[in-house]
């Protein structure tokens, strides 16, 4: 019935009386009806009856006095609330009752939800969270790549100014590049992460400073720099560097032994580019202007990829519509400018360009844990159904005295909420302390993972899941309830298994929905275990363990024999030092991720630029390769006397040999790396050595053509690694180096002080993060659905003690009861198996790219996952089926 | 028998409001008073009544306060209200023409 707002005037107050003054209206109920009966007792006297009678008489027309009562409850309109609180607290009183069975379940819900929820809050953290932006969604990255690989590369300044003036999808557009800086006079040197920006990306982001002010347009205007550059710093960078001076804006600072004034202050949450590392200064990119003094400035050179570019879409404005318009003037630019490398593009949006490459893996390991949580919920079901069983005469005692099949479904939906509920505040303390354990793992470089918490997102997502559950678990009692027949239950209720033939396909469909998820999860960890397995015996082409390097952070004013003398004393004094074995400097460490392209002729063939090939460029001082054990399969090794004044030298490795110099001798060939440093154009060198190849950019890729050149022959490329071979521990090592740069120079800072074993793990902290997590969810699983199986053989063989029994009056032998038995639960596992194994199929798809040396359909895996499932089965069923045998015959027989 | 599913639905609903509208009661009285005034045909059994009348009561249709009844002690009175009287009209005039459209068909000549 509608009601009408004047009737709410009378209404409402009744509701809120009947919520908030039960007591009372029990009483006047109750009082009511007793008055009722008198009244209609004496009248049945008065009519000539007995006492009794009358009594008896006045109850009859009443029909049913606590019927009646609920009847009236009803008309309050407030039950459903009432029923609802009345079920939660017989819930909890239930739940107490059996405090065996509700820790099982909470604990086992809490481990389900809990392992959810932890996961979730990574997914969310990392690809759900929008980014610390104003209409984040705008942003996108604009991604320029080598046409000829796809891969993705840098953009040059010239193609930046063509694209801002060309392009009309987007508001702004911006570039940047990270690069590090070092700090000085303000006490000890220290190397700060920073990023070279154009003046428009402030604005773009639009997150206003906490002091000062954005770059001006002008700032980042190469040659307009004319007096000192300005500089903005991180709130950390302030706080920590510069005792958090309130008086910061304008003041000078020195950084890489330039001028720069502070004009601003970012405030603590913004972040950009968000990365691994956190940026502390921002400079413009006019600082690249005047680099490499003398020479063309960066800015103006086309060819020269090195900026990232950033952009703010206009509104209603697509990312594939800003690709097809980017790749349009990408490719009319590649025809204007034949000569400076074809460029390709893609566009994305930010937030989906900083997950990229962990979305597979988060998404994998999210559906893991759903699963976990899938197959707690049906074990919980069965155990569920069991005690739905043994509540039958309950049930059919409360339908009995007038509870309606909605009311008592109520009432079990009630009772699993109450589970669920406390099964997610469980896991919510389990995910607080797993998200910890998770961000521990975790690899590093993941964008944005360390902010991993649980937020009203997080909060809501379990709730979901908790209601999930709720239903999940209520689903096979409820479908039980709705065949009760009262009459039935109340009569054989009390033997509490007469359970039919639907209740055990039930049971059994539980099961093999069990095992079937426990097999996906067992095949995709047992791929990524191979997948790890096959990464970690990759041959890395050097001696990994006793490794230790870091970097020097070079002024730009140094000039190139001051580099060079630097360095030298640096490695002669550390060579010296007790303990070092060797020691000497690169400048691309094998999987540092510092890799320099370079495109090449070989055997002065004159190849015009574009059609080059490329290799990987190092740049190495003599004993290198001594140092990391590459052995030197030719030739010699760079030595001191390999100077500018010298024969420009070269040497490659075996890949590169084998690619352009088959079945010949490379020694005393010519190669031209297209690098000109020290030279007015890049040297004709020739190959002195061939190494053996090195992973060098990555476990996963296999090595590409690599060329090295002397430090000496190709003089200010930056940072060098210092590396060196030692039997001491790193620490006193790094600290003993510390030291001796510091007497050198003291205001060189050292960064980037790791062992080589710790690059090594880095590289393969995702994979094993997606091992570890994914090995133990199918652990879990595993041992829930043998749980699940032994349960459910277990039932089963109670169920039928009596048959048993007869058969074995009969004559029937133990073994054949065993064998029945096994063969039951085998049955259970082996169809569980076959729907595991082709969902497994479609899981390996999927995670396709995550695998490495192993096939998707690797038929080793999925057949150690059927072997090992079958064992499992076989186990959980035959202590059941022992049981089965022992039944004494006469002992069953009686007790029918 | 005398369950409510013999009354045509709503109209114990009717009923009540009507005897309530002459004058205030407790439950016990309008029991009795339902079957005076309908001439013993009407007999609406008591378990029916409270549930009834607690659902008017609920509706805003009549409201109840505890009065010292004729011997002496406290009894729940009924009686109706404002919203109660303009629910009596609508229904009773829904019931007149309903019953006389009924009463029509029913005087129809047979063939």
């Amino acid at each position: 019935m509608r009601l009408r707002p004047e009737q709410w005037l009378y209404t409402i107050p009744h509701r809120l009386r009947s919520l908030f003054r039960r007591n009372q209206l029990e009483q006047e109920l109750d009082e009511e009806l007793r008055d009722h009966l008198e009244r209609k007792t004496q009248l049945y006297m008065a009519a000539g009856l007995s006492p009794d009678e009358a009594r008896h008489s006045a109850l009859r027309d009443l029909d049913g006095l606590e019927l009646r009562k609920e009847q009236c409850r009803d008309a309050r309109r407030v039950h459903v609330v009432e029923n609802l609180f009345q079920d939660f607290r017989f819930g909890l009183r239930m739940l107490r009752k059996s405090p065996a069975f509700a820790v099982t379940a909470i604990l086992m819900l809490g481990l389900g939800i809990g392992a959810n929820t932890a996961i979730f809050s990574v997914v969310n953290a990392v690809l759900l969270r929008p980014l610390p932006f104003p209409s984040p969604q705008q942003l996108a990255r604009l991604e320029s790549t080598v046409a000829a690989t796809g891969q993705p590369g840098g953009l040059s300044y010239p193609d930046f100014l063509d694209w801002r003036k060309q392009a009309t999808a987007f508001q702004s557009i911006a570039v940047f590049s990270q690069r590090g800086f070092a700090l000085s006079g303000v006490g000890t040197p220290v190397r700060l992460e920073g990023a070279m920006v154009s003046a428009d990306l402030f604005p773009l982001l639009a997150v206003p400073p906490e002091q000062g002010r954005w770059f001006h347009a002008e700032e980042d205007q190469p040659g307009a720099a004319g007096g000192a550059d300005t500089v903005i710093l991180s709130h950390r960078a302030w706080q920590q560097y510069f005792q958090s001076d309130p008086m910061i804006v304008g003041r000078h600072v020195q950084l890489d032994h330039a001028d720069f004034t502070i004009v601003g202050v970012m405030p603590a949450t913004f972040q950009f580019p968000i990365g691994p590392e956190a940026i502390d200064i921002w400079t413009t990119v006019a600082v690249d202007a005047r680099t490499n003094a003398g020479q063309k400035s960066m800015l103006a050179q086309r060819g020269v990829h090195y900026l990232s570019a950033v952009a703010r879409l206009k509104p209603a404005v697509s990312v594939a519509a800003a690709e097809t318009e980017m790749r349009r003037i990408v490719s009319a630019l590649n025809e204007q400018n034949p000569n400076d490398g074809r460029r390709g593009m893609n566009v994305a949006a930010e937030r989906d360009h900083l997950s990229g490459d962990v979305r597979t893996g988060l998404l994998v390991l999210l559906g893991a844990s759903g699963c976990v949580l899938l197959i707690a919920c049906a074990n919980l079901a069965s155990l569920l159904l069991s005690r739905a069983t043994a509540r039958r005469r309950e049930m059919a005692i409360r339908s009995a005295l007038g509870a309606g099949r909605r009311r008592l479904i109520q009432q079990l939906l009630v009772e699993n909420l109450c589970l669920a509920f406390a099964g997610a505040a469980v896991a919510l303390l389990l995910a607080r302390s797993g998200i910890q354990f998770l961000l521990q793992l975790a690899p590093l470089d993941v964008p944005r993972l360390q902010q991993a918490a649980i937020d009203s997102r997080v909060l809501l997502f379990t709730s979901a899941a908790a209601v999930f559950t709720a239903l999940a678990l209520g689903l096979a009692p409820v479908l039980q309830l709705s065949r009760l027949q009262v009459m039935d239950a109340v009569k054989d209720g009390a033997r509490g298994q007469s359970a039919g033939a639907a209740h055990s396909r039930l049971r059994s469909l539980l099961v093999i929905g069990q095992m079937s998820l426990a097999v996906v999860l067992l095949i995709g960890a047992g791929l990524l275990l191979q997948s790890l397995s096959r990464l970690l015996s990759v041959n890395l082409g050097f001696r990994s363990d006793h490794l230790v390097s870091f970097r020097a952070n070079m002024p730009e004013n140094y000039s190139d024999a001051q580099q060079e003398r630097f360095y030298q004393q640096l490695e002669a004094g550390l060579r010296n030092s007790p303990g070092v074995s060797s020691a000497s400097a690169v400048f691309g460490l094998p999987l540092s991720g510092n890799m320099l392209g370079v495109s090449f002729d070989v055997d002065d063939r004159n190849i015009p630029d574009a059609e080059q090939p490329s290799a990987n460029l190092n740049i190495a001082e003599p004993r290198y390769f001594q140092t990391l054990r590459i052995p030197l399969l030719k030739g010699r090794d760079f030595t001191a006397r390999d100077t500018l004044a010298g024969l420009p030298v070269a040497i490659i490795n075996d890949a590169l040999a084998r690619q352009y110099f088959p079945g010949s001798d490379p020694i005393g060939r010519h190669i031209r790396p297209g690098v000109a440093n020290g030279y007015k154009t890049p040297p004709n060198r020739v190959i002195v050595g061939v190494v053996r190849e090195v992973q060098s950019e990555g476990l996963r890729e296999p090595p590409s053509p690599e060329v090295y050149v002397p430090m000496t022959q190709c003089p200010h490329v930056g940072s060098m690694a210092i590396v060196l071979r030692t039997e001491l521990s790193p620490l006193s090592i790094i600290a003993g180096a510390r030291s001796q740069a510091a007497a050198l120079d003291k205001t060189v800072p050292l960064f980037n002080a790791k062992t080589l074993d710790e690059y090594l793990s880095a590289s393969v902290a995702q994979p094993r993060f997606q091992v570890l997590l994914l090995g133990t969810f199918a652990l879990l699983s595993v041992i829930v659905a043998a749980v699940g199986l032994y349960g459910a053989i277990s039932y089963s063989v109670a169920q039928r003690s009596h048959e048993m029994g007869i058969r074995l009056a009969l004559g029937a032998q133990r073994q054949d009861i065993l064998r029945k038995v096994l063969g039951q639960g085998v049955m259970l596992a082996g169809l569980g198996l076959l729907i595991g194994l082709a969902a497994g199929l479609a899981l390996a798809r999927f995670m396709s790219s995550l695998l490495f040396g192993v096939s998707a359909q690797d038929p080793q895996t999925f057949a150690a996952v059927a072997v090992l499932l079958a064992l499992v089965a076989l186990l959980a069923s035959y202590f059941p089926a022992r049981r089965a045998t022992q039944v004494d015959p006469v002992y069953a027989l009686r007790h029918e | 028998m005398s369950k409510p599913s013999d009354l045509v639905q709503g109209t114990l609903d009717l009923l009540l409001l009507k005897i309530l509208a002459l004058e205030p009661l407790n439950g016990f009285a309008i029991s009795i008073r339902l079957k005076q005034v309908s001439r013993e045909i009407l007999q609406v059994s008591d378990g029916s009544l409270y549930p009834a009348l607690h659902k008017l009561e609920q509706e805003g249709w009549i409201k109840a306060e505890w009065r010292p009844s004729e011997n002496n002690r406290r009894a729940k009175f009924y009686s109706l209200t404002r919203l109660g009287r303009r629910q009596l009209n609508l229904e009773a005039a829904n019931w007149n023409r309903l019953s006389a459209a009924i009463s029509h068909v029913i005087k129809l000549e047979e063939v």
